[in-house]
């Protein structure tokens, strides 16, 4: 501590930087206000949703603004810190700007995902650099916990200042930017809503699952340690062993809640998109090792691990499927064989167990994986339970044939997969199956040996995907009269 | 070449051999006794008039070209797009259109819309067998700013016999092929860029200057 020389108040490192720090947040946190208000008023979105984590943003900045000289000097670094997660969080909105996103499927695409998330869901879709697919939030609920914890700051005035949006969960949905037209991996997205569902799931059910199986985890992973001391002196070995188990199961525990949620991920997706969503993993998953262990892996499980559980949900629906497609129609054969039997093939990808053995390496994936198959089926159908009732059968390719057959017909005709029926007898496609029929197509041309699968053909299918799956939504949301009624 | 009534357009609709499509119509009163109403598509393409003086269709590739001369605009359906006196800009049809090879269409602008000022197509002709939706060139003639909704049915095709039929109609190397928005101008490719706008350059083949 110094005294100061006018004799006032005595400096101190703390008050000093204390001064700096208040003064540099005030432009920060109205910075980042306006920027919000700007995006919300002057970007075009596809749907009101990054509006209003723009406004979010923006009455929670201007909030912490207004209070910030009362804001305790020792609060500064913490306020600074959620002024930094809001000025990061501005960029999902500000990406999600239509020129960046498949601007035809967003509207469709959210309502379908609300429609399964729950009625009280949105969600932003922009792209990232990275190729990849994610999701992040939920926005509203952590900002509330945050804003809680800023007691200079009355909680009622930011609930007044965001009025109903406090009723929303807000998610953020990325798909990678070099392939924003590419709507049949968009599938993915299938998954993403899965870990909504998952976590919740988990949320409630993971901690009682996990007390009633960490004494055994404990028992064992202490029997491995034993089994395998480590070089170290006798009277530490004790101590070191308790560290190492306390450690491990730690990481055991992360391992099954983290495996568990994305193979819960994946089963909604199974249960969204049907055989779609395999295929999308087959794809997506080509460019990735298959066998790898998830303690490489960020705690994902191994891609060969995944695709067999998907192939698993989703294999009664192929079988049957193939006993439809062996019938007389040739059309029916011809359209959509080819994309039965490459999603067959997954059989023989999965009938290698290297990815169990890459698991089984090490201890605390084996414990991990082991917890998981006695938990999975259960788990699983509780998910899948908690799907709204009008969504809750899964999504069955055998007892969609004859559309999906149709769809493609006007695929290879050029014409987009819009809508089924003969005129005027004619209904909007489901979203869903607009993206089976693409991958249908796809698998159709790109197996037959016709010179198909450069840029141009990727494109033009894209286009006529894109084109129908916004044909269908305004089909649905904007006919004032099904042809029915019209007649009457 | 005979104009198609409203049952011949209706049968073409239905017709599971050589199809006419229309998709999707959302309202049985689109098809008029000799004509179809379309509907405004939501994808705008504006020109960056700041970005240059002036503007040659020959003189650069086409997708560079394109990226600095326009700018696309989606507005979604429940929104409108303000067309202001005297711009033009390009539009589409809501609607996928594809045409039988023995069909030829033409693009009009409904008379409601007319009056207001706005003209919706110069290059009016639909080929047979062509399969997109139809770019729509908007202008507004009028003195005041018009509010376009997307949606909305602001053009009508009329169909004529194009006979004898066509075996390979619109194949190929088309300059415009399955478009589902509209399409900014590829007057590049036509051979009379370098026929005739370099024409008395007698290092380019095209026209000799005459010697």
């Amino acid at each position: 501590m110094t005294h100061s020389p006018s004799g006032g108040p005595a400096w101190t490192e703390d008050s000093w930087r204390s001064k700096i720090l208040q003064r540099e947040l005030v432009i920060q946190v109205e910075s980042v206000a306006r920027l919000a208000d700007d995006l919300q008023d002057n970007a075009d979105f596809a749907t009101d949703t990054p509006s209003i984590l723009c406004k979010l943003i923006g009455c929670t900045a201007s909030l912490i603004a207004k209070y910030l000289p009362q804001t305790p000097p020792h609060k500064l670094r913490d306020v600074n810190e959620l002024c930094n997660t809001l000025s990061a969080h501005l960029r999902y909105a500000e990406r999600s700007v239509i020129g960046l996103t498949p601007w035809s499927m967003i509207q469709p695409a959210e309502i379908f995902m609300t429609a399964r998330a729950g009625a009280n869901c949105r969600f932003i879709i922009r792209p990232k650099w990275g190729f990849n697919y994610a999701i992040f939030g939920e926005f509203v609920g952590n900002y509330h916990a945050m804003i809680k914890n800023l007691e200079w700051i009355p909680t009622k005035e930011w609930l007044d200042e965001i009025d109903d949006t406090i009723n929303l969960e807000i998610y953020a949905v990325s798909f990678p930017r070099i392939g924003r037209l590419n709507c049949l991996y968009h599938v993915n997205w299938g998954h993403e809503v899965g870990h909504i569902l998952a976590r919740r799931w988990l949320k409630s059910n993971f901690p009682p699952l996990w007390r009633e199986k960490q004494t055994k985890i404990a028992k064992a992973l202490t029997e491995h340690v034993k089994a395998n001391p480590p070089p170290v002196t006798s009277d530490i070995l004790d101590d070191f062993i308790k560290q190492t188990v306390f450690d491990s199961l730690k990481t055991t525990m992360s391992l099954f809640r983290h495996g568990l949620e994305e193979l819960l991920c994946d089963a909604v997706a199974v249960h969204l998109f049907g055989p779609a969503a395999l295929a999308a993993a087959c794809e997506f998953s080509a460019r990735y090792y298959p066998d790898i262990n998830p303690l490489g892996q960020s705690e994902y499980p191994p891609w060969r691990y995944r695709l067999r559980h998907m192939l698993d949900a989703c294999e009664n629906d192929l079988e049957r499927c193939e006993e439809a497609l062996d019938g007389d129609k040739k059309s029916l054969a011809d359209r959509l064989t080819p994309y039965v039997t490459w999603l067959r093939d997954t059989n023989r990808f999965v009938e290698s167990d290297d990815d169990q053995q890459a698991v089984d390496r090490h201890i605390l994936t084996k414990l991990a994986y082991d917890l998981i198959e006695t938990v999975w089926a259960d788990a699983r159908d509780d998910v899948l339970r908690s799907l709204p009732e009008d969504v809750s059968a899964p999504y069955q390719l055998c007892d969609r044939l004859d559309t999906i057959e149709e769809l493609v017909g006007k695929l290879d005709a050029n014409i987009p997969p819009n809508e089924v029926g003969s005129w005027p007898e004619t209904q909007p496609s489901l979203f869903e199956d607009i993206l089976n029929a693409g991958w249908a197509f796809k698998m159709k041309v790109a197996t037959s040996g016709e010179d198909w699968g450069k840029s141009d053909d990727h494109a033009r299918l894209y286009r006529l995907l894109l084109k129908s799956l916004e044909a269908s939504f305004v089909h649905e949301h904007f006919n004032a009269k099904s042809p029915e009624k019209q007649r009457q | 070449m005979s104009t198609l009534t409203k049952s011949k357009i209706e049968e073409r609709l239905k017709d599971k051999e050589r199809p006419l499509v229309i998709s999707p119509i959302l309202d049985l009163k689109q098809i008029g006794d000799v004509s179809v109403d379309l509907r405004l598509g939501n994808q705008f393409i504006v020109f960056r008039m700041h970005r240059f003086g002036e503007f040659s269709p020959y003189d650069q590739p086409g997708s560079k070209l394109g990226g600095l001369q326009e700018r696309q605009v989606i507005r979604y359906y429940g929104e409108h797009f303000v067309l202001h006196p005297g711009v033009l800009v390009l539009g589409s049809t809501f609607e996928y259109i594809g045409m039988p090879n023995d069909l030829e269409g033409q693009i009009e602008g409904r008379s409601s819309w007319a009056r207001l000022g706005l003209q919706i197509a110069t290059a009016s002709s639909v080929e047979p067998g062509f399969g997109g939706v139809l770019t729509l060139e908007l202008s507004n003639v009028g003195t005041i700013p018009l509010k376009l909704h997307p949606g909305v049915r602001v053009a009508q095709l009329v169909l004529h016999d194009a006979l004898p039929q066509m075996a390979k109609a619109y194949k190929g190397k088309r300059k415009y092929l399955c478009p589902v928005g509209p399409q900014f101008s590829r007057a590049h490719l036509d051979d009379d860029g370098k026929r005739f706008s370099l024409a008395l350059d007698p290092s380019v083949d095209g026209i000799a200057a005459d010697d």
